[in-house]
Parts: structure tokens; C-alpha cells; sequence
């Protein structure tokens, strides 16, 4: 036993040392944004003083952060919602159609994940302003889609391979259509699938800076732009910006949270199989 | 069941159909916009220059350029150091959190933070960890007496500042992916090496380590193709700076395509880019499950 | 009686008057203008008073910040669309030229004239005006000027211990440099470590002679190493070729100069962007900096300054090199409207610009503290300002000789290859000056050639502003 308890030791000293090493910077969002600008580059570091919430304020008053969150918020739901549905669909007839020419498609859906986002910034500029979509949030959606989807695709595919062919026969003799059973057998069996994808989509959409950048303006402004914007040309307004990144931080935790029931399971069944 | 083709044919116009189409659509006009552009002399800045056919020059002049064939080196080192380090750390990590202890659900939900951090709000983050002189990291490791490091301003340490970034992100993805596979391990073949008195660590090499091989596999399938996009997190740190040390892919295609507004440029390195890690990933992955296939037998 | 207080009452009268007008029909009652803009003073000043422009006239200003890294490429994006977003522009001055071949700014020279007294052009000092015009026109309009100047610790140089051991180590009186040579042997005196004295008083950090910007991020090396560059005599272009000469002897003694301060200044220096090139002056942790005035009044601040509470912060112009006396570099940050807009969004913005750049908006951010870097003769010159702000003498002073820094449509072609070539230079990676310049050149030239001589020359054509002709 006592060499049980040596080892628990152990053990938890060695997660004390990840901990510090992988939770250090976000203490240091926190405590930047608490902190006084004159005492930001202190030497040393100051890490005692009266906390302010000069920065927060700031953040509220100096740009629309609350619109801007709620931008974000759309974009980054709507694309994840609207990635999930598209996406698992295929995702389920890749896993099912046998026929070669599958693979073709399946690789092809998967390549819009590669190609460099760059190259296609102006082009989508360009329809987008000719029809009009502009700043809106639907353009960000439309594209941040385009990522999402190859994603959701790739990793339900591994879901659905995973639920038992037969299962799915058995609810097709029972006289079910083969949407009924996607819908009523095979889905609900895959939902940890579905909040994984969900968490890859989320966070891509909402933390995505070069298409938001080029594609919005006033009115469609992204969060990540939005704390960007505090690193003008003469200087880079750290307590604002960490204020900011802290704000922006706490959807996707929550949103984590939220998802974290099926996510373990999730990540265990899908990606097994790849 | 028979897979008749019948059924296949239904089930694709069903599911398949409207994400093939909706990537089509929304896809169809910027790759080809891209694509036509990559044939073309063409400044978005500079509307007095002619916007002429120019052949195949940008992808001679492209895959001739020592800059672009530093900046795809660059990109594959730093591949090669993030993907490592994050294999390995991950599954480590993995191995910790998901012994049966107190606390180790709320670890685990702790570690997944970075990921869900900004890569240009990390690129930020580390900038106030590396700041030239003042940066809290050379100030923690004085006080166990390392350093001064001169992370982001010098050429030796860059490339290798911008990984720590990115290993900082990326890891807690590998470390979610191996948890979760580690935690739905079948009991059995471990009660059998218990009792073989095997070691520790035998166990892991031959039992734990080849049963998480597909789920690291597919991970590495996903991060590989967005570590080779890399972008946010150099554009913030160092601009590719000092000197030409963290120049990668994206950095040398948005220069091409914005600073220089030479977008016919920009666009061939784009398809050049993407052929080179389509052709990777098929390649290394590839190979990586044939020796997988083997193993299994 | 000086030329001020003529021109102060003319401007009142011309205030008086305008403002009348507006109060009668307000014109623009009901246009929407957007603004595309950025998170500094020059905007930040501004921004939270558009609700008193639109209660003057009934024009509603939006104004979006933006970050600055990627704010030029969404404005030539911006500027390629026919239909604009935005109908005002922020503008750094070295895009004039970019944006102006393009034809993406509307050409403000008559309605500056027309407008003359109401603005009080003749209170702008001129090369603020020159530095926004393309082939003589004004694209833009001053909204925050910029000088290259010397700061340096007053309290130090002024020190009487100070000056007597520099005099017996140089054999010359120690003061603010007014050569280069002067200025690095202050910056060589002053490179002390923790726990020296300095001014009598033991160091809690190390004291670094100068800090200089030698980053890539945001184009700092480039940016900074023009006004070096000019300063030792060199030029941009070839008069016949109109192509890159920047390899000549003067520029080369330049970066061999810059790469000379390497020693006195931080060990990080490569990481010495703007911001953080200033912090070292501004908590005073370093003697003297050479560096544009935008952060000058943050010295003088002792909320955003220690060294305001610790020491003096002094400002002197330029030091010279043994290329004698040359003249000074300055930039402006101005606001421009989008050519492509709609007539009448073009006079609302007109009416927009006119308003944040008056010298009655400049005066009260003048006097509230935290003023933009100005660019108005009544304003450096008031005698009550320049004892709040000891730097617009010398803003005032080097401006009259000034020349404005590079604004060629290839800006930002130079920008990035001079930035890698001359951060290969200061990191020992390029073993000359020659060798890194010649390989910047060379780039630039590659580009430039495509283009007939009487294009390249109409280029580097610094033609005199029309808007300054009598």
C-alpha cells in the first residue's frame, strides 16, 4: 500500500506541473486584465496590487463588445448548426455507399479543408458585395461552412461506421424508410459524434480572424476583431486586449461544458475507427 | 442487407446530395476565381497594371523562388516540432488525467482551455509571455536561475518560440482524443499482463500504445492539415521575423497575395501548396496505416 | 501682434460664419457616412464626440477600429469595390502614393481651397499637407502629425556629475547630440548595469543608452531606418531610373550606424517594435531614443509614464551626420474619403473631416491633456501649450525644414523586403550593409522594371502641393 500511495503522489505532483505549465498563460490573462496599465510591464512583474476593472469597462464602452459578442455568437451557432446537419448527412452516406467513386467524393470534401483561406479571401469579398451579404453574419457563416463542413464530415463518418449495419435493417423491416431510421436508430446512437463535431465547428467560427476581418464592418464585427482592433499603430493596449480575451474565452468554455457529457464518449467511439 | 446500387443511388441523392452541392456552390466560384487568378498577372492595388494571361510564369516563378521553397521547409520543421511534442505530451497527459483519482474530471476540463483560445489571441498571449526583455517567461525562469532567452529576437529561437505557442494550444487536442480512447479500453488484456507480471511500462508498449495508434493516427490526420496552414500565431509574434525565420506557407502566400498585391502569385503558390500536402497527407498516412494493418496482424 | 492672432480671428469669423450656416438648413441633415478607422489617438480622440458633429449638422459618423496589422489590405480591398462600405479612411501617409495610382481618394484640393479660412489652411504647417498629396494633389488631411525627433533623460544629461565625467571621457560638453556620433557616445556613456549610479542614484534596472526599433512586426526596422537613412544624406529613388538606389555609401553608413547602437541598446533589440521600443524611454530604462512623436506626450504623462515621476524627459530635433544638416522626417496620420463614394456622401465627409481636424477640436484635446501629436502652427506655437508639452517647439521648429517620408505606389514592397533584409543585417545573418541593402533593392527593382521610365519617375515625383499655391 505504501508504495500505492508514493505513487499517487506522484501522480499528482506530475499533474500540479502540467497544470502550472498549461494554465500560467490564462492566469496571466486573468491578472493582466485586472491590472493597472502603468504597472503592465513592471519589472518585476508585478503580480500584487489593487485590481481594476478599468479594462472591462473599457472594452463595453469604447467598442460594441456586447454586439460584437452576439455577432459571434450567431455566426459561430449558425455555422456549427447548419455544419452539423449537411455534414452528418453526407458523413452518414459516405460511411454507407460502398461503390469506389465514393472515396472521390469523400477526398474532395475533405480538400476544401486545405486549401490556404488566403487565396479565396477577395474572391469571397467579391460575391459577397454583389449580392449584397457584405457584413453580414450569414456571409461569415456561408464560409466558415465551407471549413466546418469537410470537419463534420470526416469525423461522423467514423461515428456511423461504427453503429452496426444490422441494427439499421432491423428498423427497415419493421417498415421504417431509410430517413427514419438515420433519424430515430442511427443518429441518437451517434450524438457523442455530434458534440464533438459541434465543438470543433464552435470554436473554428468563433475564433476566426482574417475572413472576419475582410468580411465584416460595423455592423457583422466579430469578437476576435473586436479585441484585435485595441493594437492601433502606436501601440498595442495590452490590459484591453486581455480583458477582451478573457470575455471571449468564457462562451466556449461554457459551451465545452456543455458538451463535455458526450464528448469523452464521443472522441472514444468516432475516432477509433478514423 | 444487399447494397444494392439502387439504395446507394438513394441514399446519396438523400444525404449525400445537398452537402456536395452546398460546397459546390459556395466553393465552385472562389477556386475558380483562385484558379484563373494563378494564370494572370493581377495587382488589386494597383489598377494601372495590366491584368493580362501570363501561362504558367507564377507557378515557374513560384516553385523557382528560394523564398518559397525556405518558407516550405520552415513550414514542414515546425510541423514536424509541433505534431511531435504534441503526440507525445498529449498522450502522456492522457495517461495522467484518466487515472481513477479525485479531481481529474476538472483537470481535464482546465487543460482543454487553450484550445479554445484564438490562435491570434495566443500569438498575443505568448508575445506578453516572450516580450522582449520584460517577458514573464524569462523572468520565471530567472528565479531557477535559466536564461535570459532571447525568444522571439533571434533567429536561433524563433521557429522554436512559435512552436511552444502552438504545442501550448494544440496538445490538450491530442491529450482529449487519447483520454477518451484510453478510458473505453477493453479491461481484459490488462488483468492478463497483471498477471504475466509484466512492467509498467511493457504494458503501455505493447498493450495500451497499439490501441490508441488509430485514434492518434486520425488526430494527427486533422491537425496536420491545419498545422500547415499556420498563420495567426507567427503574423502576430514575429511576422515571420527576425531575419526570414518563422516564414511559413500561409506567410509567404499572404505577402504574395496582399503586400506585394501580386495575387496571380499568391494564388499558384495556393494550388502549389495544396497539391504539396494533398499529397503529404496521402503519403504519410498512407504509410503510417500500412504499418498500422501490420501491426493488427 | 503676430500672425497668429490674424489668423485666429479669421478663423472665428469663418467658425461663426459656417456655423451659422449649418445651424440654418444643415445640408447633410440625414446622411450616413462610415468610417474606417483605427484604434489610435488620432481616432480614439475623436470617436466618442461624433454625437456633437451630428447635432451640428445631422450627419451620422460610424466609426469601426480596426486593428492596424491587415488594415491597409482591407482598405485596398475595400477601395476595389465599387459601391463602397466606407466613405471615410484612416490613413498612414506612406499609403498616399499606393492609394493614390489606384485613384482610390478623392482629391480634396478644391474643396480644401475653397474652404480655406474656415480650416485655417495657412495654420497647417505645410509638410503636413505635403505629405498627404499624390502628384501634387491633397488625398488626405491631417489628422495627427508625426515628427522624427530625439528624446533623451533631461535629468541625466543635465546632471553636473554627469557632465563632468562625460567631458573628462569624451572631451566635449555633454548635451542633447547634435551629431550622430555625439549621439551614440551619450548612448555608450549611459549603457550601465543594475546597481551603477546614474544621476547619483544607484540603478533598480539596467540603464540602456538608446533603444532604436529593429522589428519586423509592423514594418518597424524599415520605418525607422529612413529616417537614419535620410539623415546621412541618402534618397529613395534614382533621379533618371527612378528605380531603388538605396545602396549608395550614405545608405549603407546608415544601417552600419544603426547596427553601431546594437551594443547600447536592449539585448532583445529584434524584438523592439514600436510600442515596446518606447516603453524603455517611457519607464526610463533607457537615456535617449530617436523615434516619431506620436508617443512623445505619454512621456510627460506621469499616468502613462514613470519616468514623468523618476526623471525629465527632454526633446530635441535630429542630430545631424557628416552629411551636414538634412532635413527632417515626418509622417501624418490623416483621414481621406473614399473616391468611389457618392457625390454628396463626398461634401458630408468633407464636412466631417473639416470638423475633427479644426483647430478648436485640436485646441481642447490640447488642453484636456492627452492630445493627438498636432500639426497646427497656433497650437505647437502657443506659448502655455509649449510649457505643458516641451516637445511642439520642437515639433514647431523642425518642421519648418522637413521633407516627408516615402510615398511611392510600391511602399509596402519596400517596406517588406527592406524589413528582411535588414533584420538579416542587425541579427549577423547578412555579413553587410551593402550586401543586405543590394538584395532589398534588387527585389523592389524586379517589380519596378516592368514599368517604363516616365512611370517610374512620375513616381518619385514629390510634385508641390497645388492646395499651397497662392
Amino acid at each position: 500500500m505504501t508504495s500505492n500511495a508514493r505513487e499517487k503522489i506522484l501522480f499528482y505532483i506530475l499533474i500540479t506541473v502540467v497544470l502550472i505549465l498549461f494554465m500560467t498563460p490564462i492566469y496571466l490573462i486573468v491578472v493582466s486584465s485586472l491590472k493597472p496599465s502603468a504597472l503592465m510591464f513592471s519589472r518585476p512583474p508585478t503580480f500584487i496590487f489593487t485590481p481594476t476593472l478599468q479594462h472591462y469597462y473599457d472594452l463595453f464602452t469604447m467598442r460594441p463588445f456586447h454586439l460584437q459578442i452576439l455577432n459571434s455568437l450567431i455566426v459561430a451557432l449558425g455555422s456549427t448548426a447548419f455544419s452539423l446537419v449537411v455534414g452528418s448527412l453526407a458523413a452518414y452516406a459516405i460511411s454507407r455507399i460502398k461503390s469506389r467513386w465514393i472515396n472521390d467524393v469523400s477526398f474532395w470534401i475533405l480538400s476544401m479543408r486545405m486549401f490556404p483561406p488566403i487565396a479565396v479571401v477577395v474572391p469571397y469579398y467579391i460575391i459577397f458585395k454583389s449580392i449584397g451579404l457584405l457584413d453580414t453574419p450569414l456571409a461569415l457563416i456561408i464560409v466558415y461552412s465551407t471549413f466546418n463542413i469537410p470537419l463534420t464530415v470526416w469525423l461522423m463518418k467514423g461515428f456511423f461506421d461504427e453503429v452496426p449495419e444490422a441494427l439499421e435493417e432491423a428498423a427497415q423491416v419493421d417498415g421504417h424508410g431509410v430517413i427514419a431510421t438515420f433519424w430515430y436508430v442511427t443518429l441518437p446512437l451517434t450524438a457523442p459524434g455530434l458534440a464533438v463535431a459541434a465543438v470543433f465547428c464552435f470554436i473554428f467560427s468563433w475564433n476566426e480572424f482574417l475572413f472576419a476581418l475582410m468580411l465584416t464592418g460595423s455592423k457583422a464585427q466579430t469578437v476576435t476583431i473586436a479585441v484585435m482592433s485595441f493594437w492601433s499603430s502606436d501601440a498595442v493596449q495590452w490590459g484591453r486586449i486581455m480583458a477582451g480575451s478573457f470575455v471571449v474565452l468564457i462562451p466556449g468554455v461554457i459551451f465545452v461544458l456543455t458538451c463535455q457529457r458526450w464528448l469523452v464518449k464521443g472522441l472514444t467511439m468516432g475516432s477509433v475507427k478514423g | 442487407m444487399k447494397h444494392t446500387v439502387s439504395r446507394d443511388r438513394r441514399i446519396a441523392l438523400v444525404f449525400l446530395l445537398p452537402a456536395v452541392v452546398i460546397l459546390f456552390v459556395t466553393t465552385i466560384y472562389p477556386m475558380l476565381y483562385a484558379l484563373w487568378l494563378s494564370f494572370r498577372s493581377y495587382d488589386l492595388s494597383k489598377p494601372f497594371i495590366p491584368r493580362v494571361f501570363v501561362g504558367v510564369a507564377n507557378y515557374v516563378e513560384v516553385l523557382s523562388s528560394p523564398a518559397f521553397l525556405h518558407a516550405l521547409l520552415t513550414t514542414f520543421k515546425l510541423m514536424a516540432m509541433t505534431l511531435s511534442v504534441q503526440v507525445v505530451l498529449g498522450v502522456g497527459i492522457a495517461l495522467l488525467v484518466t487515472q481513477k483519482l479525485p479531481g481529474m474530471a476538472v483537470v481535464r476540463t482546465l487543460l482543454l482551455i487553450p484550445m479554445m483560445i484564438s490562435p491570434v489571441i495566443v500569438g498575443l498571449v505568448w508575445l506578453f509571455l516572450y516580450f522582449p526583455e520584460l517577458g514573464y517567461l524569462n523572468y520565471f525562469l530567472s528565479l531557477v536561475g535559466i536564461g535570459p532567452v532571447a525568444w522571439i529576437t533571434s533567429t536561433g529561437w524563433a521557429l522554436t518560440a512559435i512552436a511552444i505557442a502552438d504545442i501550448w494550444q494544440w496538445t490538450p487536442f491530442f491529450m482529449m482524443g487519447t483520454a477518451a480512447a484510453l478510458q473505453s479500453l477493453s479491461p481484459e488484456p490488462y488483468e492478463a499482463a497483471r498477471i504475466d507480471g509484466n512492467s509498467r511500462f511493457d504494458v503501455f508498449r505493447y498493450i495500451t500504445l497499439p490501441q490508441l495508434k488509430p485514434v492518434i493516427i486520425s488526430l494527427l490526420f486533422l491537425r496536420a492539415i491545419d498545422a500547415f496552414k499556420i498563420y495567426d500565431i507567427i503574423f502576430v509574434l514575429t511576422k515571420g521575423g527576425p531575419a526570414d525565420a518563422t516564414e511559413v506557407i500561409s506567410l509567404y502566400i499572404y505577402r504574395q497575395s496582399f503586400t506585394f498585391w501580386r495575387m496571380g502569385v499568391g494564388a499558384a503558390a495556393s494550388f502549389v501548396s495544396l497539391i504539396i500536402i494533398t499529397v503529404f497527407i496521402t503519403f504519410f498516412f498512407r504509410s503510417l496505416q500500412r504499418s498500422q494493418a501490420a501491426l493488427a496482424r | 501682434m503676430g500672425i497668429w492672432n490674424k489668423s485666429t480671428i479669421a478663423l472665428g469669423v469663418a467658425a461663426l460664419m459656417s456655423s451659422s450656416v449649418w445651424a440654418q438648413d444643415k445640408p447633410f441633415a440625414g446622411v450616413e457616412l462610415k468610417m474606417l478607422g483605427i484604434g489610435d489617438t488620432s481616432v480614439t480622440r475623436v470617436a466618442p464626440l461624433v454625437g456633437e458633429f451630428e447635432a451640428l449638422t445631422g450627419i451620422k459618423v460610424q466609426i469601426d477600429q480596426l486593428p492596424y496589422p491587415g488594415l491597409i489590405d482591407k482598405i485596398i480591398v475595400e477601395s476595389s469595390s465599387d459601391s463602397p462600405t466606407y466613405q471615410l479612411l484612416w490613413i498612414d501617409s506612406p499609403w498616399v502614393g499606393l492609394l493614390g495610382e489606384a485613384g482610390a481618394l478623392e482629391d480634396l484640393t478644391s474643396r480644401a481651397k475653397r474652404d480655406a479660412a474656415e480650416i485655417g489652411l495657412d495654420d497647417i504647417v505645410p509638410i503636413q499637407l505635403q505629405e498627404n498629396t499624390w502628384q501634387g494633389k491633397l488625398l488626405a488631411f491631417p489628422a495627427s502629425g508625426m515628427t522624427w525627433l530625439q528624446q533623451y533623460r533631461a535629468d541625466l544629461l543635465e546632471n553636473p556629475d554627469e557632465q563632468a565625467n562625460f567631458k573628462k571621457k569624451y572631451g566635449y560638453d555633454l548635451a542633447p547630440a547634435k551629431t550622430w556620433i555625439q549621439y551614440r557616445d551619450i548612448a555608450e556613456f549611459f549603457t550601465r548595469k543594475k546597481g551603477d549610479l546614474a544621476g547619483g542614484k544607484p540603478l533598480e534596472n539596467d540603464l540602456y543608452g538608446v533603444s532604436q526599433s529593429y522589428s519586423r512586426v509592423q514594418g518597424a526596422i524599415t520605418h525607422d531606418y529612413f529616417p537614419f537613412m535620410r539623415s546621412f544624406g541618402g534618397d529613395y529613388w534614382d533621379p533618371k531610373t527612378g528605380l531603388c538606389a538605396m545602396t549608395g555609401e550614405p545608405h549603407i553608413k546608415a544601417a552600419e550606424y544603426m547596427q553601431s547602437l546594437i551594443p547600447f541598446n536592449p539585448p532583445d533589440y529584434l524584438g523592439l517594435m514600436w510600442d515596446i521600443q518606447s516603453g524603455f524611454m517611457e519607464r526610463g530604462e533607457a537615456a535617449e531614443a530617436a523615434y516619431w512623436s506620436v508617443r512623445s506626450v505619454r512621456l510627460t504623462n506621469p499616468e502613462e509614464a514613470v519616468l514623468a515621476k523618476i526623471g525629465k524627459a527632454g526633446f530635441a530635433a535630429n542630430p545631424e551626420s557628416d552629411a551636414g544638416p538634412q532635413p527632417t522626417y515626418t509622417g501624418t496620420l490623416g483621414f481621406a474619403v473614399n473616391a468611389k463614394s457618392q457625390d454628396k456622401e463626398k461634401d458630408a465627409a468633407w464636412e466631417f473631416i473639416k470638423w475633427a481636424t479644426s483647430e478648436k477640436l485640436m485646441r481642447r484635446f490640447a488642453d484636456e491633456g492627452k492630445g493627438v501629436s498636432q500639426f497646427r502652427k497656433s497650437i505647437l506655437g502657443d506659448a502655455k501649450l509649449q510649457e505643458k508639452y516641451p516637445y511642439y517647439k520642437v515639433l514647431l521648429d523642425s518642421q519648418v525644414n522637413a521633407r516627408r517620408r516615402i510615398f511611392h505606389p510600391f511602399y509596402q514592397a519596400v517596406e517588406e523586403n527592406f524589413g528582411v533584409e535588414l533584420s538579416k543585417y542587425m541579427a549577423g545573418e547578412t555579413a553587410t550593409a551593402k550586401e543586405a541593402l543590394t538584395t532589398a533593392c534588387n527585389a523592389v527593382n524586379t517589380q519596378l522594371q516592368m514599368f517604363s521610365v516616365e512611370q517610374r519617375l512620375r513616381w518619385i515625383n514629390d510634385a508641390p502641393a497645388e492646395v499651397l499655391k497662392k
